[in-house]
């Protein structure tokens, strides 16, 4: 995690450039770099996806256990309420993040603990009827993981549940906002982020409802700019909808 | 000045719910809410208004340098400070890096016998236990002057004894206490609120400590400084989904619980200052 050491006159460039909306990379402030996704690497997971946003490089494995030899017991001694039980139980998705490519130290534990987290409250609302695990390895790191990670786990897990089960909606994906000064940048890469006080992570769905919204970063907002952030975050995730749907049809 | 005053002639406590040990602590629900909420009108709203008045004291632990001890409703939550100690030392340290802050670390943690929904908890801090702590350090941050303690680090250790709804809200007023005790600087106090609405309802209502919000309603916690007017925090958990501007309605919503919360708060804080303190202070 490199952008730590960024002194204090390269973090006043950064941030200066950002107030006359350049950015270091020639981006406009509300632009995503270039993504690529790629599907169906794994042979033994359910399903999987690898994206890359820049440099930063995101694979995920989503993998649906069902247990055969439990149903049988169960179907053998009671009959049909055991059937009717099984199929009562539900399943949240369960989400584990891992960063050790990138070192083993403690900024990497958190970086990997705060994705996990969020990442789980994004599917909070996906039930599914076998226990589904969905493992992401960060394979390489440039700012923006969390919209990285959402769009390739949202990707495998659309090509691993049933259409049954997604009654025909994409899953949600994340769009984070940065707030340097009075800009506001998406897709922040890891010099950008360094130099953000405040963020603000939504999860919208494809109808551009949230389903997730947590403000981080050691910094505080008004409330009036939460809001104009919030409602830059859900634009960006409806246009992060589309493109990866454009992706994804491409790749099918 | 000397902010250890000794506790060690303290009577034993009476009260088994409330420790009423320490001269320092002040029955807030016998004070006025300064100007924000109007005298209740009758027996079920003095109830009411009871459940939603917060209960503070400080000074509970002894080899600390803070510590506060917050009730709202059953809802109960210690937070204790250390430091400023040696920082962690990282790869990043050993190069170089500038330590011109304070780092703040933040660890959260429900007792054992806390959760009235989930049985027994683990002992080891789960990704629930890990995203408050991250939450109430994002949240704190803003607020503290970490800038004035260079090169050194402060814990924060929360505990939360009882969780009976709006857990999160009540720890983030627990911590700002203890902050507050252990004589840090901060830019302002930090309060918090949850409000919550279960599935399907149209109206956000203000969570309280007494157990009634069980899983399976969408909450959103705001963390405000009231004199800068800026939010320091803001976590939606949402059951369903949302439309932003609900999100931005409940935000606004929990503006004046915090504003509330932040009267009784800095009323406990100056009562708590001893007499010729405060007279040393005017002359």
């Amino acid at each position: 995690l490199l952008a730590q050491l960024l002194s204090e006159p390269e973090r006043q460039y950064i941030f200066d450039s950002v107030q006359d909306a350049v950015r270091i990379d020639g981006r406009q402030c509300l632009a995503y770099r270039q993504a690529a996704l790629r599907l169906d690497l794994l042979c033994y997971a359910t399903a999987s996806a690898q994206v890359s946003l820049g440099e930063t490089d995101v694979l995920v494995s989503v993998r649906e256990e069902d247990n055969p030899g439990a149903t049988a017991q169960q179907q053998g001694s009671t009959g049909s309420v055991a059937v009717q039980q099984q199929q009562a139980v539900s399943h949240p998705v369960s989400v584990w993040v891992d960063c050790s490519c990138l070192g083993s130290g403690p900024e990497q534990q958190q970086l990997a603990d705060e994705a996990q987290a969020h990442l789980s409250s994004l599917y909070r609302c996906l039930r599914t009827p076998t226990p589904v695990f969905v493992d992401i390895l960060l394979l390489g790191y440039d700012g923006n993981l969390l919209d990285a990670a959402s769009i390739a786990a949202s990707a495998a897990l659309m090509r691993a549940l049933p259409a049954s089960l997604l009654s025909a909606q994409a899953l949600p994906l994340f769009a984070t906002v940065h707030r340097i000064g009075s800009q506001q940048i998406v897709d922040a890469n890891q010099l950008e982020e360094s130099c953000s006080m405040a963020r603000v992570t939504v999860g919208v769905d494809s109808n551009g409802r949230l389903v997730a919204c947590q403000t981080c970063g050691e910094g505080s907002l008004q409330f009036e700019s939460m809001t104009e952030i919030i409602e830059t975050g859900v634009r960006k995730a409806m246009m992060l909808h589309d493109s990866v749907a454009k992706l994804v049809a491409r790749v099918l | 000045r000397n902010s250890q005053l000794p506790i060690s002639d303290h009577v034993m406590p009476l009260d088994r719910y409330r420790n009423t040990a320490l001269v320092d602590g002040i029955d807030v629900r016998a004070l006025p809410l300064a100007g924000d909420c109007p005298a209740p009108a009758s027996e079920g709203k003095q109830q009411q208004q009871q459940q939603q008045q917060h209960w503070f004291q400080r000074r509970l632990v002894q080899d600390t340098v803070g510590s506060g001890y917050v009730e709202f409703g059953d809802t109960k939550v210690l937070c204790s400070v250390h430091g400023p100690m040696e920082p962690k030392r990282s790869v990043l340290t050993d190069a170089g890096a500038e330590q011109s802050r304070a780092q703040l670390q933040v660890y959260y943690k429900l007792a054992p016998f806390a959760s009235h929904q989930a049985g027994r908890v683990s002992y080891l801090p789960d990704e629930t236990e890990r995203r408050a702590a991250s939450f109430l350090q994002d949240t704190l941050a803003p607020s503290l002057r970490l800038d004035r303690l260079p090169k050194s680090r402060i814990e924060l250790h929360c505990l939360v004894l009882e969780d009976a709804g709006c857990c999160l809200a009540t720890a983030v007023n627990c911590a700002c206490l203890a902050l507050v005790d252990a004589g840090l600087e901060m830019y302002d106090l930090v309060t918090a609120a949850t409000v919550c609405r279960p599935v399907g309802a149209t109206d956000w209502q203000l969570e309280v400590g007494d157990g009634s919000n069980s899983g399976g309603s969408s909450s959103v916690t705001l963390a405000y400084m009231r004199s800068l007017r800026q939010v320091a925090g803001m976590l939606v958990e949402a059951a369903e989904p949302l439309q932003p501007r609900e999100v931005s309605a409940a935000c606004r919503i929990c503006e004046d619980p915090c504003k509330m919360t932040h009267s009784s708060l800095r009323q406990f804080l100056l009562d708590c200052l001893p007499a010729d303190d405060r007279t040393a202070k005017i002359a």
